[in-house]
């Protein structure tokens, strides 16, 4: 009893903290369908907000913690619904969970971005807020407790008391109460859904807020990476309470605290039982409740009873092909891909052929996610672990048994495989048992948001107890790798890679087209369904998980045998399953393409980030964030743009056509003009300044700079047309009904561009520039910020005006030039700022202007941007001289496309058009 | 599809350009100009062990300032142009590696501040003159060649040789994790404790230093009778050891710890009424942690491979470094600390190596050292014996006391307490202590 007692006092405040949380967690969950693994993001950043304020900037402390917890943590809470999870009420809990997972990986590195990288030491406690000295220690009837824990229980009692009486007392209180009993209820009985989700984040972030602020000093230490873990201890405290009832959470967290102080008398503290059970506890309780507690599972995952009659999503971009662009794409891909190997095989640097086959492996791991999240609607957390099978077992194969490099590949993806179909097994074969002989009754498989979080729990788990393991990783420094002997070299060893991607490769597209593809695909819509057309779910699930499984082996083990040495926890770390998912999802999880431009851009964008000196966060921060997109675009961005460049290049060779058939009859408005008569002009100046880049730089032996010659010669003639293009669109458009006066505002524009020009010059943030070069180059960067918005805007407007439903662009398009636009004068203040011997890093050469490859790619792709956007507003314009309401809209079938130009000549061309 | 042409295409042309781009260099003296020597480093962040890895890049700035100022070497001004971040994993720090020799085409890769160091291979393939922190058995061979070595050592064996004789880790290329650690039991032994106990973290790195530990124990006579080898990094609940601690009597706590992770325990013991209890953290030693909590230290040992910056007498190296790091109003640290120590190297590497010196001839150099001790910095490293276990074990202690470090154990201008190693002794009775009396023990003088 004693000893009882004293699990008790000392397990409690940890558990408090749990319980703070894992309450949060059921509270959105239940209001607003998210279940919202950021929470612990979010309780590092309040402590970090605490720490900066009180420490830092030494604010009292009462105030830094009315900050932090009072201020911050509820505007973050309300930043989020706001902007972000009031718009998903309706969305899948795919697309919630995904969105949730980017911001678990991007708000942390947002914090260290703000408050620095450094894991800050000894946060401050706030036991001096009720008057408690932070080293005393309390004697309690025998048992110690200091005054960090003793202030823990106390603020985490008085904040369940004050949630109580809310609860009780008020009528957001009862409305949130009837929400998480029924909310189907309540939304029929006319309570404002979003007022309630609201409130609910305000007071789940703040509670996040209070437990980040109170972890701190246990923790000893600010770390984001420690935090991250705090949130599956809160799901399995909630999912003691189903994740529903909040008093059985309170108890959960409060058990899980007990458990953890207990676990060291129970268990000991030394030997491999004890180094496998006690840092993985809360991932074995959350994954043991998952698996053996059929009432959890049975629990219906929340969500918007519509959301069944959303459209489906739409068709694979290269259905959307007319039968000419299909035939030549037949042509060109082979030959594409015979000259990229060719060129990797002969000419790129080896650095950069070793670059691309990490991209290549990742993207290997990336097809298992393409096969299970892509096909089987299913998201694994556990993909980092299934790679981390592989590539142990490929490496004891190689070296323990001196079994040949290729054939250890093989084995590699085998024995992942076998782990893949174990593990389905047991979270379905177990549970079955359990509901045959013990319960007497059905169980129900474990799948969506449930599976996804046994995923995680397992990830974790056998991170921390099976790799660690001597036998399976040979101690600290792991598993020293050959490649095969004939590919010692980075060409061949490329050659290999591409090999085995492309075989990959060729196996889910077959997949996907065949006839498990098929069945997949019914599986995804409804299970019994498919179950009655004698779908057999348990065998296909066995094959999505091992396959699935089996390809994030292969890769693991191209990793590992890449690397020369697979070591534990470094080479595949359990949290790069959370950030892999998010890629690959955010890109397309449906396609091939998705995987590759994600392994590529995993691995591109942290060598440019770091090439151009920025913290390799923001590459971080920029998947995070890229996630929220997968709510507008669940088929991925690339297939998204895919889909519109190949709708796009539809409408503008229709409309051709139809210009063609009005050149004939002589109607063509003179306002028409052919998309290329406007790139080209637009597109020759960079483009030629880029070809002089890459000649003139190995003839003088480094990068060459920007000057007068070069800028007058390449630059100022595009610039220059591209502005009077501009202005000329702009009244065109007015005259036909958009904007007026449009010029007053590209005009405007030019005067804050100079303006802001001069400012740059003042600072200093331009080096060895003049103040003209500053205003020259300021004034077309205001015009063509304002026209990136204003000429979609005008065409809109028009749309708008002649009752169209929907209009051929949108404003939307000017954001990815004008973030360029952005994100380039950043580089130059960055430059300015950056010493070269500063340990933040800094350009190549650190000259002016920033050269080498990085800033090369980067004005690459702006130019590439740039064009698009230009080609984009041409082919509008053009839409409106000769095109109609319903042109051939993105949605529909290019079927129509061939139509012909002669199907409806819409009636304002007869009286101008534009 | 066409997209994924694109940026393929547009990668393909970055590589193809990086050839074409390529600038000829002398052989075997990249990144040499007419006035320059181009080095880069990497490192981990911080956040991976608690560590501040970046500070190395402080200290070669700092020796390379004090070495620029004098005119260079051979008129050329020595400059690091790239600090790589390795984000904490293999991969990154092979790409980085290959980044620093084949991009930034570096004549030299220092310093290596990593906490894995899978780049090795590669540097050491490509013959480059590599320095940095020797935490990683990289530094002397694969994990298998660094193993075997071991257990040579294990069976009495001590002439084995490292395979990487262009990698120069700033306290030698070879470490042996497995071997019993001698600084705490002989801090046991001097104290006069009687019961000690070791906390570890699960991580493999913690559990080979935890290994070491029990071994030297063992050896010396120390009676282990508390150990917790099941925490995890960011734990936060102390309660079962501390009672534990107060049950067993114990009197002499080892730590295979980040400083956070054994200040927590300490904090625990104290907290529950604890006193008398010696502390041995093996990390931690750094001005910012004495300034920040002073005497809640009190009782504290840490045991250094240099001599301390709290000794009366210092050797010219450490009033050099010291002096640098004020005028640069950085806090010294043991990373910045190794930093210089490598620039410090690399330097003399090349002025022995002559004015047409080559990465092969700066490596040769170095590896004639037979006694290098960075003006009296670190104890005499002899690099001419294959970089394979050495032959002698020095530690420095330094004890807090009232917010102050405090040297201990040494003789007044010899804080360095050292015992024959690869064999051990049968007793720690008998040390010697260094840096020796008369003169310095470096090969060549910096700068000169």
């Amino acid at each position: 009893m004693n000893q009882f007692i004293s699990w008790l006092i000392e397990g409690a405040p940890v558990g408090c903290i749990y319980a703070l949380v894992a309450v949060g967690l059921v509270l959105t969950y239940k209001t607003s369908g998210v279940f919202n693994l950021a929470f612990s993001a979010q309780a590092f950043a309040s402590g970090a907000v605490f720490y900066e304020t009180v420490v830092n900037s030494h604010w009292p402390l009462w105030l830094g913690f009315v900050f932090a917890v009072l201020i911050f943590s509820p505007l973050l809470g309300l930043l989020l619904d706001r902007a972000l999870f009031r718009y998903m009420r309706t969305a899948s809990w795919q697309v919630k969970l995904v969105t949730a997972l980017g911001l678990l990986l991007a708000l942390p590195e947002m914090v260290k971005l703000f408050f620095g990288a450094q894991p800050a030491e000894a946060p401050p406690s706030i036991a001096p807020l009720i008057g408690i000295d932070q080293f005393k220690v309390f004697d309690v009837g025998g048992y110690f407790i200091s005054a960090d824990r003793l202030t823990t229980v106390v603020f985490t009692v008085v904040a369940v008391v004050l949630l109580g009486l809310m609860f009780r007392f008020t009528s957001i209180g009862l409305q949130m109460r009837a929400v998480v009993e029924s909310p189907r209820m309540v939304e029929l009985a006319g309570v404002d859904a979003d007022r309630v989700s609201m409130t609910s984040w305000i007071l789940s972030s703040t509670l996040a807020g209070l437990a980040g602020v109170l972890l701190a000093p246990l923790y000893f230490i600010l770390d984001g990476n420690t935090y991250t873990l705090l949130i599956i201890a809160a799901i399995a405290a909630a999912a003691v309470g189903r994740f529903v009832s909040i008093p059985f959470t309170l108890l959960g967290g409060l058990l899980l605290g007990v458990g953890e102080r207990a676990l060291p008398d129970i268990v000991g503290t030394t030997g491999s039982f004890a180094q496998d059970v006690r840092p993985s506890f809360p991932f074995i309780v959350l994954f043991a409740l998952l698996v053996f507690w059929p009432r959890l599972r049975e629990q219906r995952v929340v969500s918007d009873p519509l959301s069944g009659v959303d459209p489906p999503p739409p068709a694979m971009a290269h259905e959307y092909k007319d039968a000419n662009l299909q035939r030549m794409s037949k042509i060109a891909f082979p030959i594409f891909i015979a000259g990229f190997v060719l060129v990797m095989m002969t000419i790129v640097s080896p650095l950069w052929v070793t670059r691309l086959t990490d991209a290549f492996a990742l993207a290997v791991v990336f097809l298992s996610i393409t096969i299970f999240t892509g096909l089987g609607g299913q998201i694994s957390l556990a993909q980092a672990s299934f790679a981390a099978f592989g590539g142990f077992a490929m490496a004891n194969a190689a070296e323990q048994f001196n079994v040949p490099a290729l054939l250890a590949l093989v084995i590699g993806a085998i024995v992942a495989a076998i782990v893949g179909a174990l593990f389905v097994l047991f979270i379905d074969g177990l549970p079955a048992l359990i509901g045959r002989f013990i319960l007497r009754r059905p169980v129900v498989r474990l799948a969506g948001l449930y599976l996804s979080l046994a995923t995680l729990a397992f990830a974790f788990m056998a991170e921390k107890v099976i790799f660690r393991r001597e036998a399976i990783s040979q101690g600290e420094y792991g598993i020293a790798v050959s490649r095969p002997d004939f590919a010692q070299g980075d060409r061949m060893w490329f050659l290999v890679v591409f090999i085995a991607f492309a075989l990959v490769a060729f196996l889910v597209i077959f997949i996907r087209k065949g006839t498990i593809g098929q069945y997949l695909a019914a599986l995804r819509g409804s299970e019994n369904a498919a179950a009655s057309i004698g779908i057999n779910a348990t065998s296909l699930r066995i094959i999505l998980f091992s396959l699935s499984a089996g390809i994030a082996g292969l890769g693991g083990a191209l990793i590992g045998m890449a690397q020369g040495r697979v070591e534990p926890v470094a080479t595949y770390p359990a949290l790069f399953g959370v950030v892999w998912v998010v890629l690959v999802v955010t890109l397309g999880s449906r396609t091939v393409d998705g995987a590759v431009n994600a392994a590529i851009g995993f691995v591109v964008f942290q060598w440019l980030f770091e090439a151009l000196g920025l913290p390799p966060a923001i590459a971080i921060i920029g998947f995070g964030f890229g996630a929220i997109t997968y709510a507008r675009h669940p088929e991925g961005i690339v297939e998204f743009q895919t889909r519109k460049s190949i709708l796009a290049t539809a409408r503008q060779r229709t409309l051709k056509k139809r210009a063609e058939e009005l050149v004939r009859v002589e109607k063509l408005p003179t306002t028409y003009r052919p998309v290329w008569q406007v790139v080209a002009p637009v597109l020759a100046g960079p483009a030629l300044y880029l070809l002089y880049v890459l000649v003139r730089s190995p003839i003088q032996g480094r990068w060459v700079a920007i000057h007068t010659v070069t800028l007058l010669v390449f630059l100022v003639p595009s610039l220059l047309f591209a502005l009077v293009w501009m202005f000329a669109t702009s009244h065109r458009l007015h005259q036909a009904g958009g904007v007026a006066r449009g010029w007053i505002y590209l005009f405007a524009g030019g005067v804050v561009g100079a303006l802001v020009g001069a400012l740059f010059y003042n600072q200093g943030w331009v080096p060895r520039a003049e103040l003209l070069h500053c205003v020259l180059a300021g004034i077309p960067a205001g015009v063509a910020s304002v026209a990136f918005f204003l000429l979609p805007v005008q065409i809109n407007r028009i749309a708008d005006n002649r009752g169209w439903l929907s209009s051929p662009i949108s404003w939307r398009e000017g954001r990815a030039p004008f973030g360029f636009l952005l994100f380039g004068a950043f580089l130059f203040f960055r430059t300015s700022v950056t010493d070269a011997s500063s340990s933040t890093g800094s350009f190549i050469n650190h000259g002016f202007p920033p050269s080498g490859w990085p800033v090369f790619v980067l004005v690459a792709i702006f130019v590439i941007t740039w064009v698009q956007w230009v080609a984009g507003v041409q082919g509008a314009s053009n839409e409106l001289a000769i095109g109609g309401e319903g042109f051939e809209s993105p949605d529909e079938s290019v079927s129509n496309i061939d139509e012909g130009p002669s199907a409806s000549i819409p009636a304002q061309i007869d009286s101008g058009g534009v | 599809m066409k997209r994924l042409l694109v940026l393929v295409v547009a990668l393909s042309t970055i590589g193809l350009g990086t050839v074409s781009t390529a600038q000829a260099q002398g052989a075997g003296r990249p990144g040499v100009t007419a006035t320059e020597i181009k080095v880069g480093g990497l490192s981990s962040p911080m956040s991976v062990l608690n560590v501040p890895y970046a500070d190395g890049f402080d200290g070669v700035n700092a020796y390379f300032d004090t070495i620029n100022k004098k005119g260079g070497v051979y008129g050329k001004k020595l400059k690091l142009v790239a600090q790589l971040d390795d984000l904490g994993s293999p991969s990154g720090n092979i790409r980085a590696a290959r980044s620093l020799v084949e991009e930034k085409k570096v004549f030299a890769v220092m310093p290596v501040m990593t906490n894995s160091f899978a780049g090795s291979a590669y540097l050491a393939s490509k013959n480059v003159p590599t320095f940095g922190l020797n935490i990683d058995a990289g530094w002397c061979g694969t994990s298998t060649e660094h193993r075997a070595i071991e257990d040579a050592i294990a069976a009495g064996k001590y002439d084995e040789v490292c395979n990487r004789s262009t990698l120069f880790g700033e306290k030698g290329s070879f470490i042996c994790f497995s071997c019993g650690q001698i600084a705490p039991a002989y801090i046991a032994l001097q104290k006069g404790v009687k019961r000690a106990a070791l906390f570890t973290y699960t991580h493999s790195s913690s559990a080979a230093c935890a290994e070491g530990t029990r071994a030297g124990f063992k050896q010396y006579g120390i009676d282990l009778v508390y150990e917790d080898t099941s925490l995890e990094f960011g734990f936060s609940d102390v309660s079962a050891d501390v009672q534990a601690l107060k049950d067993k009597k114990v009197d002499f706590v080892s730590t295979c710890m980040d400083f956070g992770g054994a200040f927590k325990i300490s904090q625990g013991f104290k907290q529950a009424g604890g006193t008398g209890m010696t502390f041995y953290a093996p990390e931690g030693y750094r001005e910012s942690t004495i300034k920040k909590y002073g005497s809640q230290l009190d009782g504290w040992f840490f045991g250094l491979g240099f001599v301390p910056w709290q000794s009366k007498v210092l050797p010219a190296g450490t009033k050099a470094y010291l002096k640098a790091m004020k005028q640069k109003g950085i806090t010294p640290s043991e990373q910045s600390q190794a930093g210089w120590i490598n620039a410090n190297m690399f330097v003399d590497g090349l002025l022995k190596s002559g004015k047409d010196f080559t990465q092969a001839s700066v490596v040769d150099a170095i590896n004639s050292f037979t006694a290098f001790s960075a003006n009296g910095m670190i104890p005499p490293q002899n690099w001419s014996n294959g970089h394979g276990p050495d032959t002698q074990a020095c530690t420095a202690y330094v004890e807090a006391v009232n917010g102050k470090f405090v040297p201990r154990f040494g003789k007044p201008g010899q804080p360095l307490v050292c015992f024959p190693d690869n064999p051990r002794p049968p007793t720690l009775d008998d040390p010697y202590y260094l840096p020796a009396k008369t003169g310095t023990t470096t090969t060549t003088s910096a700068g000169s």
